[in-house]
């Protein structure tokens, strides 16, 4: 895999979020991924520091569920 | 009119008028009345242990730096230069000898006394001021941080009253009753008046309704590993399943209220991780813990108690059993800033504090699955209380029933009561009213 292909995978990602295709982007990810957001600048540890996101596989899938229903207030599709 | 008349006519009994959260000059009046006096959150000893150590925070709108003085003591500086107004402290936390203004150097000792001028001879001696200026009363309640800025007042324990034993619930779970802020903070923000936050966080008649989604996946979740396997977002899982209690359970849970506008709701949890623990080894090891310093039936008496979110008026929430607990810093009439902090249990197996972590990124973080369904909701009222075609807030759950108990509590008729929301609305007339 060359830079540009690190790179358009990177368009195509942003791409399905934006135009809300979050089962294509689910799909996008190993089973033992973990899809991480640190809290704090230089933080080194999920589990003893809370985090913006840590999920795994099975927690991403949910939140896309989540997503979709039709009382998730806070994600208008 | 007097204004406090015209106060008294936006407060009733059963309802509110919309101004009270959209009105910009009501806002300034709160923050004269209501947070320049009451007792206000604002931390906790282990975030300024040592001499020195210190962390910055607001009182209402108010930027104040808490610090531990050389005597040990805590104290409680405002934020804000004695010569042209700076910050003297960068917002965070730390540890300082001096504050030095970053402007023109003006330092200023751990009580905020004056300590150097560069070009000192520019000023007319006596002139220069003597410091920074000094938030008036500081008080600790087992180990949470309290101040006022009004110099006069009641003391902090007859403030908090019976809600004294939220905070010391909190306290009494942790063995050796050493807890420590810990694993970040979370901050956000959203567009609504800082009273819809304290409007919430007692209403058990609202999960169903804003938590609809996060119930709804939650219950298709991977079952929870056994005990010892459990997966590291189990309890998280769970809080958002329990959020989905019929009815008939959140009737029951119970809900009091003290004068002051304070208020807590009981236990809505009948899952044997959140409330016992049963099976679990980590809890099995804390409680044994808990015990060996107090003795088993006193650890039988704390976790026995059902205390789920407290409310201390005008600026905190907090859950005792999972360790979570909110300030609230209003900015605008329609804008507030939340700063949610996890505590750890000094002496407790590290798995509890991980389950807290666990818990807070799901249920209270920036990211979560919950909260943000309520800050949405926020928001929608923030906009709906603009219109001016309506003008009252209906506040009628359980109005009527009100059952008063000893020492001015008074428990709702049911658990679901809008009784908090109108004993916070008390309070706020009587410190709005006061001259």
């Amino acid at each position: 895999m060359n830079p540009t292909d690190v790179e358009q995978f990177l368009y195509h990602e942003a791409r399905l979020l934006d135009t809300q295709q979050l089962e294509a982007w689910l799909e996008l990810f190993t089973d033992d991924a973990t899809y991480w957001v640190p809290l704090e600048r230089n933080q080194k540890d999920p589990l003893e520091t809370s985090s913006i996101i840590h999920d795994d596989r099975t927690l991403l899938e949910l939140r896309v569920k989540q997503a979709r229903h039709p009382r998730a207030h806070a994600h208008p599709v | 009119m007097a204004a406090s008349e015209q106060l008294a006519m936006l407060v009733q009994t059963d309802r509110v008028h919309r101004s009270v959260y959209t009105d910009p000059a009501i806002f300034e009046l709160e923050m004269d009345q209501v947070f320049g006096r009451a007792w206000l959150v604002l931390g906790h000893e282990s975030q300024a242990r040592h001499p020195g150590d210190y962390f910055t925070t607001r009182m209402g709108r108010e930027p104040v730096v808490v610090v531990r003085k050389d005597d040990g003591e805590i104290g409680v500086l405002v934020n804000r230069c004695a010569h042209r107004g700076a910050t003297v402290c960068a917002e965070g936390r730390g540890n300082a000898e001096r504050f030095v203004c970053p402007y023109h150097g003006w330092s200023y000792d751990r009580t905020g006394a004056l300590q150097a001028v560069p070009f000192a001879g520019g000023y007319e001696k006596g002139k220069l001021p003597a410091g920074l200026k000094v938030v008036p009363r500081v008080s600790v309640y087992r180990g949470f941080i309290f101040a006022s800025l009004s110099s006069q007042g009641e003391d902090l324990e007859a403030f908090l009253g019976p809600a004294r034993a939220s905070f010391d619930d909190f306290v009494d779970r942790a063995p050796g009753g050493e807890l420590e802020v810990a694993g970040g903070v979370f901050k956000h923000a959203y567009d609504g008046n800082w009273k819809l936050m304290l409007e919430n966080h007692l209403d058990g008649a609202h999960p169903a309704w804003v938590h609809a989604s996060s119930v709804a996946v939650a219950r298709g979740a991977p079952e929870p590993g056994k005990p010892g396997e459990e997966h590291y977002y189990d309890i998280a899982v769970r809080q958002m399943r329990q959020n989905g209690a019929p009815d008939s359970v959140w009737d029951a849970i119970g809900m009091w209220t003290t004068p002051h506008g304070h208020g807590y709701m009981g236990d809505y949890h009948d899952d044997s991780r959140l409330v016992a623990g049963l099976g679990n080894p980590a809890f099995e090891e804390y409680r044994r813990r808990l015990a060996a310093g107090v003795g088993e039936k006193e650890a039988d008496r704390i976790l026995r108690v059902t205390l789920w979110n407290t409310i201390i008026y005008p600026n905190c929430s907090f859950m005792s059993q999972f360790r979570q607990l909110r300030i609230i810093h209003p900015v605008a009439v329609d804008r507030s800033v939340v700063c949610t902090y996890s505590f750890r249990m000094k002496h407790a197996p590290a798995q509890m504090f991980r389950d807290t972590v666990a818990f807070a990124n799901v249920v209270n973080g920036a990211g979560s699955w919950v909260l943000t369904d309520d800050l949405e909701v926020y928001e929608r009222i923030q906009r709906g209380l603009s219109s001016g075609a309506v003008d009252w807030v209906y506040l009628g759950r359980g109005h009527g029933r009100d059952v008063d108990e000893a020492h001015g509590v008074r428990r709702g008729a049911t658990g679901t009561s809008e009784v908090f929301i109108r004993a916070q609305f008390e309070a706020w007339l009587r410190y709005m009213s006061k001259p």
